[in-house]
C-alpha cells in the first residue's frame, strides 16, 4: 500500500484532494470498466423512445395477442393458440420482437425491458436522493445539538432499524397501493411510483443516517469546529458551512451504493405485487410476469433479473472504488452501509 | 449482568410497543380510503364492510380502534374474510417449511461465508483474496430472482438433478424434503455468503493487529494455529451477533421471495399470496408476528453478546 502512494506525494503538488481522489479512482481499472457499465445501462435505457417508435414500432404496454409478424419472408404469430409468446427475433422481424413477446399479450419485451428499466433507475436514483439528504439532515441535527434532540432521532432510528424493514415495507407499499395516501394538500393514488418511492425511501434512511451521526459527532470535537465557533459561526454555518464539507466523501460513496441497495428493494417489492403497479412496469414486474413461463421461456426471467444484477453489481463496484479513492484510509465500508460495523466515533 | 438485562427487555418492550403503533397507522390510519373495506378485499359485499366497520370499531376514537386491533392479534383471531380463514391456522400451517428452509440456509451461508472469509485473510492481497473478493462482490450483486430462474431452469428443467419447486414436509420423507431444499437453501445463501466472507476477513486483518497475536507468534505457535486459536475465534463474536440478527430477519421477511420463486408453501408464500390478492389481515397478522419475532431475536442476540463480552454491558454503564 505505502509503496502505492509513494510516486503520487511526488505529483502532489498543485493537486487538490479532488483532483488526487479522482487520479487514484482512474487507476483502478475494475472500477472505470464497471463505471462503463453502468453507463451503458443508462444510455441504453434512454434510448427506449427511440428503439420504440424506429425500430420496434410498439409501446411497451401495447398488446399484439391476435397479431403477425413477417419473419425472414414467414408469417408467425405472436403468441401462438395456446398462449405461448413469440421467442427472441433478434433482427429477423426487421427488429420487432428483439427479445421476444412477453406473455400470453404478446407485448415486445425489448421495449418493455428499455422502458422498465427507466423506471428502476427512476425509483433507485430518486430514493437515493431522498434517503441521502434526510439523512444528512437527521444526522447533522443529532449530531450537532445532542442532548434531547439526538435521543430522539436516534431512538427513532433505532426503532426503524430493528424492524424486518422489507416485511413492513411490504406492508406499507400493499396498503398504500390499494388505498393511496394522503397527507395535508399532498394526495397520491394507488398506482403512483411515489407509494414505492415514499416506502422504500423511508426505511432506507437508519442505513445511512447512523454512520453519518456517528461521523458527526466525532468531527464536532476537531479544531477547526472550535475556531470557526470563536470566529462567531452560528449552528447552521457549523453543521452546513463546516461540517457538511467534511461529509462529503462518505456521502458519495452511500449515495451509490444506496441506489443499488435501494433498486433491490424496489425489484423484491415490485415482485411480490407491493411496488410498482400495473400499466407501470420495472424489472421487478416484469420477472413476475416472466416467472410464469420459467418452464418454456426461461429468457423471460432471466434477462430482466441480469439486468438488476448488473446494475446492481457495477454500482457496488464504482462504490468500492470510490470510497478507495475518496478515503483510503476510511472505516465506513460496505459493512458498515448493510448494517454491521459501525465507523469509529459512533459509540459515544 | 442483571440490570442490563433488564434495561434491555424495557427497550424491548418500547419497540414492540413502537412497531405496533406503526403496523397500526400502516393499515388503519395512513391510507387514504375506508379501512374495512381495505379489509374486508377487492370484491366484499356492502354487509361484509359493515360488520368489520363494527368489530375493528372503526367510528370510535383511534386509541380505541388501536386497542380493538391489538386484542385480535393477541388473542390469535385476526381473519381474512373472503374466504373466511383465520390467519393464525395459515401461519402455523405454513412455519415447518420457512423454518426448514432458513436453517438449512443460514448454516450454509455461515459455514461458507466463516470458510472464505477465513481462506481471503489468510495472504490478504494475494491471488486468494482477490479471487474471493471478486466472489464476494457478485454474490453480494447476484439477486435472489436472478439466481432462482436460472437454477430452476438449467438445474431442474434440464438437467432434472433436482425436483422442479415445490416442498415435501420431513415428517414424510426426510430424502425427499432434503432434494426439494438444495436449491432454495443455495439461492438464500448466497448472497449472505458474499457479505459474511467480507466481514470476518475485516475483521480478521483488524485482530491481526493486536498485541496478543504479536505474543501468540513470538512465544513461537505455528501460524496455523496463531490463525485459527487466536485470530479465528476472537474474530468470530461479531459474525455470531450478526447471524442471530440475519437470521432473525430471513425468517421474518428475506425468504418470502425465494418461497415464492420456489412454490414452498411457508408462512412467506402465504403473505405473498396475500399480496398478490389484496388481502391485508394475513399481511397485517405475518408483518406484526415477523416484527415481533425479530425484535425479541435482536433483544436476545444482545443480551448472549453482553455475557460474552463484558464490555459492552460495563461500557453501557459507564456511559451513564
Amino acid at each position: 500500500m505505502s509503496a502505492d502512494l509513494q510516486p503520487e506525494a511526488n505529483t502532489a503538488e498543485g493537486r487538490g484532494p479532488w483532483g488526487l481522489a479522482l487520479k487514484r479512482f482512474l487507476r483502478n481499472r475494475v472500477a472505470v470498466a464497471f463505471l462503463g457499465v453502468f453507463i451503458l445501462i443508462i444510455l441504453f435505457v434512454l434510448a427506449a423512445p427511440l428503439w420504440a417508435n424506429n425500430v420496434a414500432d410498439t409501446g411497451p404496454n401495447e398488446t399484439h395477442t391476435l397479431e403477425k409478424i413477417t419473419v425472414d419472408g414467414e408469417q408467425r404469430e405472436v403468441v401462438t393458440p395456446e398462449g405461448k409468446p413469440i421467442g427472441p427475433q433478434w433482427f429477423g422481424a426487421g427488429g420487432k420482437f428483439f427479445l421476444g413477446a412477453d406473455s400470453r399479450l404478446g407485448r415486445d419485451e425489448m421495449v418493455r425491458l428499455m422502458y422498465g428499466g427507466r423506471t428502476s433507475l427512476l425509483i433507485g436514483v430518486t430514493t437515493a436522493l431522498i434517503t441521502t439528504l434526510t439523512a444528512i439532515v437527521l444526522g447533522l441535527l443529532a449530531g450537532y445539538y445532542r442532548g434531547w434532540v439526538d435521543t430522539v432521532i436516534a431512538r427513532t432510528l433505532d426503532v426503524l432499524w430493528s424492524l424486518p424493514v422489507f416485511l413492513v415495507g411490504l406492508a406499507l407499499g400493499i396498503s398504500l397501493a390499494i388505498g393511496g395516501l394522503k397527507l395535508g394538500p399532498i394526495e397520491i393514488s394507488g398506482g403512483s411510483l411515489w407509494i414505492p418511492i415514499l416506502v422504500i425511501s423511508i426505511f432506507t434512511v437508519p442505513y445511512i443516517a447512523r454512520p453519518i451521526r456517528g461521523e458527526v459527532l466525532a468531527l464536532s470535537e476537531k479544531e477547526f469546529v472550535e475556531a470557526a465557533i470563536a470566529q462567531g459561526a452560528g449552528p447552521l454555518r457549523l453543521m452546513f458551512g463546516e461540517i457538511l464539507p467534511n461529509l462529503a466523501s462518505t456521502v458519495i460513496v452511500f449515495f451509490t451504493l444506496t441506489i443499488a441497495n435501494n433498486m433491490l428493494f424496489e425489484a423484491g417489492l415490485s415482485f411480490l405485487g407491493a411496488g410498482v403497479q400495473a400499466p407501470n412496469s420495472s424489472w421487478g414486474t416484469m420477472i413476475t410476469v416472466g416467472e410464469e413461463l420459467l418452464r418454456t421461456q426461461p429468457l423471460l426471467a432471466i434477462i430482466p433479473g441480469t439486468m438488476i444484477m448488473l446494475t446492481v453489481l457495477s454500482l457496488n463496484i464504482v462504490g468500492d472504488g470510490l470510497r478507495d479513492a475518496l478515503d483510503p484510509r476510511s472505516k465506513v465500508r460496505l459493512e458498515a452501509h448493510l448494517g454491521v460495523a459501525e465507523p469509529e466515533g459512533t459509540a459515544v | 449482568m442483571l440490570r442490563f438485562v433488564v434495561r434491555r427487555l424495557a427497550g424491548m418492550a418500547i419497540v414492540l410497543f413502537a412497531v405496533s403503533v406503526l403496523i397500526f397507522l400502516i393499515f388503519n390510519v395512513v391510507p387514504n380510503s375506508n379501512p374495512a373495506q381495505q379489509l374486508a378485499g377487492k370484491n366484499a359485499r356492502p354487509f361484509l364492510v359493515k360488520n368489520i366497520e363494527e368489530e375493528w370499531g372503526f367510528d370510535k376514537s383511534l386509541p380505541e380502534q388501536y386497542v380493538t386491533m391489538m386484542k385480535l392479534v393477541v388473542n390469535g383471531e385476526l381473519t381474512s374474510y373472503e374466504p373466511r380463514i383465520p390467519v393464525n391456522d395459515r401461519i402455523k400451517e405454513g412455519i415447518p417449511a420457512t423454518i426448514s428452509l432458513s436453517v438449512g440456509a443460514g448454516i450454509i451461508w455461515l459455514f461458507f461465508g466463516i470458510l472464505l472469509g477465513y481462506l481471503s485473510a489468510l495472504k490478504p492481497g494475494g491471488l486468494l483474496d482477490r479471487l474471493l473478493t471478486a466472489v464476494a462482490v457478485a454474490g453480494i450483486s447476484i439477486p435472489v430472482f436472478l439466481l432462482a430462474p436460472v437454477f430452476i431452469y438449467v438445474l431442474a428443467e434440464q438437467l432434472e438433478l433436482f425436483p422442479n419447486g415445490g416442498y415435501v414436509p420431513i415428517s414424510e420423507d426426510p430424502g425427499e424434503w432434503f432434494k426439494h431444499l438444495i436449491l432454495p437453501w443455495v439461492t438464500l445463501a448466497i448472497l449472505s455468503i458474499g457479505f459474511y466472507s467480507r466481514v470476518l476477513r475485516s475483521n480478521m486483518l483488524d485482530v491481526m493487529n493486536e498485541d496478543y497475536v504479536r505474543t501468540a507468534r513470538a512465544k513461537g505457535l505455528s501460524e496455523r494455529k496463531v490463525m485459527t486459536r487466536h485470530v479465528l475465534r476472537n474474530s468470530l463474536i461479531p459474525i455470531i451477533t450478526l447471524f442471530g440478527l440475519d437470521f432473525g430477519a430471513t425468517i421474518a421477511g428475506t425468504a418470502i421471495i425465494t418461497e415464492t420463486l420456489y412454490d414452498i408453501n411457508g408462512v412467506g408464500s402465504y403473505a405473498a399470496d396475500a399480496v398478490t390478492n389484496f388481502e391485508l389481515p394475513p399481511i397485517m397478522g405475518v408483518t406484526l408476528y415477523g416484527a415481533f419475532f425479530v425484535v425479541f431475536i435482536n433483544a436476545l442476540v444482545d443480551i448472549t453478546y453482553a455475557y460474552l463480552d463484558p464490555r459492552v454491558r460495563l461500557g453501557e454503564a459507564a456511559a451513564e
